[in-house]
C-alpha cells in the first residue's frame, strides 16, 4: 500500500526570499549597536501575490523587528502612533510632536530594523516624517509597497539618496515552482508539469500554492506518487479558479 | 604565520565591534612602522573579499553580525505573527514561525480559551482561520505549559533530593565497611 502525499506547508526560500535576505545583510552591514552609522533606507516593491508582505513578516517575527502596515484613514498621528507601539512604547501620546519624541527614544534606545507595509499609501509628507527618524536615529527602516512606491521615493531627493537598497519581488520563477512543490509534497515534477505549473500561476504564488494542494489530492485520487507528468499538473491547475 | 595575522586583524574588527577607519585599527594593532600598516591594510581588502568584514566607504570597516542576533521563542515569534496579520491559520505559523502543526494548533486553542482569539471560519483550503481579537494584549502565558514544567521540576527536585540521601547513606556504608577493614 502506498502513502498518501500530503501538503506540509513550508517556508520556500524562493528566488525572492533569497534575494531579501541580501538586501537586509546589505543594510545591516555595520550596524551593531545604537546610532553606529548612518541612516539607511530600504524600499522593496513588487506586484501583489508575489509573497512580499508574507516574506518581511516571517523576517521581521523571526528578527525582532518592528513591523506597521498602513491603513488608508490613518493621519500622521495615527501613523506614529502604531510606530511606537510597535516599538513597545507602552503609553503612546496623543501630540505628533511628543509621539515622534517617543518614537526616537524607542528607536535609540532599541535600535531594531523598521518595516513599513503598504507604504505607498503614503504621500511626501509621510516620507518626510520616516526620513527625519531615520536620520536621527541612523536606523534602518525598509519601506514596503507596490509599483508607486519607487516612483514616489525617487520624487524626494532627499529620501531616494538615502535607500541604500532597493529590490523588486519578481514573478515567481518555474525553478521556484519545483522548489515549492517539492519542499511541501516531496513529489518532484517534470519538465513539463513545472512549465503547465508556472503558467498557470502568473508569476502568483498564492496560485501555485493553490495549485499544490490541488495536485495533492489529484496524486492521491489517481494514486500517482512518483514524478508528477504534464497531465497531472494539468488536472491540478484546471481544478483552480481563474481570474 | 599569515593566517594567524589575517585572524589578528579580524579579532581586532570583531573587538572594536563598530565601524572603524583603518587608521583605528592600526592605533588598536599597535602599528608602529608603513610596512606593517600596509601588510593590515592587504590583510583588510583579503578580509572584506571573503565576506568576513564589511567594508562601510573607502577606509572604513565594520564587523559583520549575524543578521538576527536574537533567539526569540518560538511563541514569540507566532505571537509577532499574528499580530502582523491578526488573521491566521495553522499553516501561517508552520510556514512564517517554523512551527509543528500540533504546536501551533495547540497555541492557537489556548489563546481560544483565554478569549485573545476566536475562530472565525475556513480559507479556501478549508484551514481554520484564527481572528486577533484582543488586539492590546500582551502574549498570555501557556498555563498548561507552566503547569507542566511546575511538576517536572517538582519531580526533579524530588529525584535530586532522594540520589543526595542515597549518596550520604552509600558514603556511611564505605566509611563504616573501610573502618572495619583497618581495625
Amino acid at each position: 500500500m502506498t502513502e498518501k502525499i500530503r501538503f506540509t506547508p513550508a517556508f520556500v526560500q524562493t528566488k525572492n526570499a533569497r534575494n531579501f535576505d541580501a538586501v537586509m545583510s546589505g543594510l545591516l552591514m555595520g550596524k551593531g549597536g545604537a546610532r553606529e552609522g548612518d541612516e539607511r533606507l530600504g524600499c522593496i516593491w513588487g506586484r501583489a501575490g508575489r509573497g512580499k508582505t508574507r516574506t518581511v513578516q516571517t523576517w521581521a517575527a523571526k528578527s525582532g523587528s518592528a513591523y506597521v502596515e498602513t491603513v488608508s484613514v490613518w493621519s500622521e498621528l495615527d501613523f506614529l502612533q502604531a510606530l511606537a507601539r510597535e516599538l513597545g512604547v507602552r503609553q503612546v501620546a496623543w501630540r505628533r510632536g511628543r509621539c515622534f519624541d517617543l518614537v526616537i527614544n524607542a528607536m535609540l534606545t532599541n535600535p531594531v530594523p523598521v518595516f513599513v507595509d503598504e507604504a505607498e499609501r503614503f504621500g511626501q509628507r509621510y516620507l518626510e516624517i520616516i526620513r527625519d527618524i531615520a536620520k536621527i536615529t541612523g536606523g534602518v527602516i525598509v519601506l514596503v509597497g507596490e509599483e508607486e512606491l519607487p516612483h514616489l521615493m525617487r520624487q524626494n531627493r532627499r529620501v531616494w539618496s538615502r535607500t541604500y537598497q532597493e529590490m523588486e519581488f519578481e514573478p515567481v520563477s518555474q525553478s521556484d515552482v519545483i522548489m515549492y512543490v517539492k519542499s511541501t509534497t516531496t513529489l518532484p515534477l517534470s519538465a513539463p508539469a513545472a512549465e503547465i505549473m508556472h503558467k498557470a500561476s502568473g508569476g502568483d504564488l498564492r496560485i501555485v500554492r493553490r495549485d499544490t494542494i490541488n495536485l495533492t489530492h489529484a496524486a492521491n485520487s489517481l494514486r500517482r506518487h512518483g514524478e508528477v507528468d504534464g497531465e497531472l499538473a494539468r488536472i491540478a491547475c484546471k481544478v483552480g479558479l481563474r481570474g | 604565520m599569515a593566517e594567524h595575522y589575517t585572524e589578528t586583524v579580524l579579532a581586532a574588527v570583531n573587538e572594536l565591534g563598530r565601524e572603524v577607519t583603518a587608521a583605528e585599527i592600526g592605533h588598536y594593532l599597535h602599528i608602529q612602522t608603513q610596512r606593517v600598516h600596509k601588510k593590515m591594510l592587504n590583510v583588510l581588502s583579503v578580509l572584506c573579499i571573503s565576506g568576513r568584514i564589511a567594508r562601510v566607504r573607502q577606509g572604513v570597516y565594520a564587523p559583520i553580525r549575524n543578521q538576527q542576533p536574537q533567539t526569540i521563542e518560538l511563541r514569540q515569534v507566532m505571537w509577532r505573527v499574528l499580530k502582523m496579520r491578526r488573521r491566521v491559520t495553522v499553516e501561517d505559523l508552520q510556514t512564517m514561525a517554523g512551527a509543528s502543526y500540533v504546536y501551533a494548533s495547540d497555541w492557537l486553542r489556548m489563546l481560544e480559551d483565554k478569549g485573545v482569539v476566536r475562530k472565525v471560519g475556513i480559507d479556501g483550503e478549508h484551514f481554520a482561520v484564527w481572528q486577533l481579537i484582543a488586539t492590546d494584549a500582551e502574549l498570555p502565558a501557556d498555563d498548561k505549559e507552566a503547569a507542566r514544567l511546575r511538576t517536572y521540576r517538582s519531580k526533579k527536585k524530588e529525584a535530586l533530593a532522594k540520589m543526595r540521601s542515597a549518596r550520604t547513606l552509600i558514603n556511611q556504608a564505605i566509611a563504616a565497611m573501610e573502618e572495619e577493614e583497618k581495625g
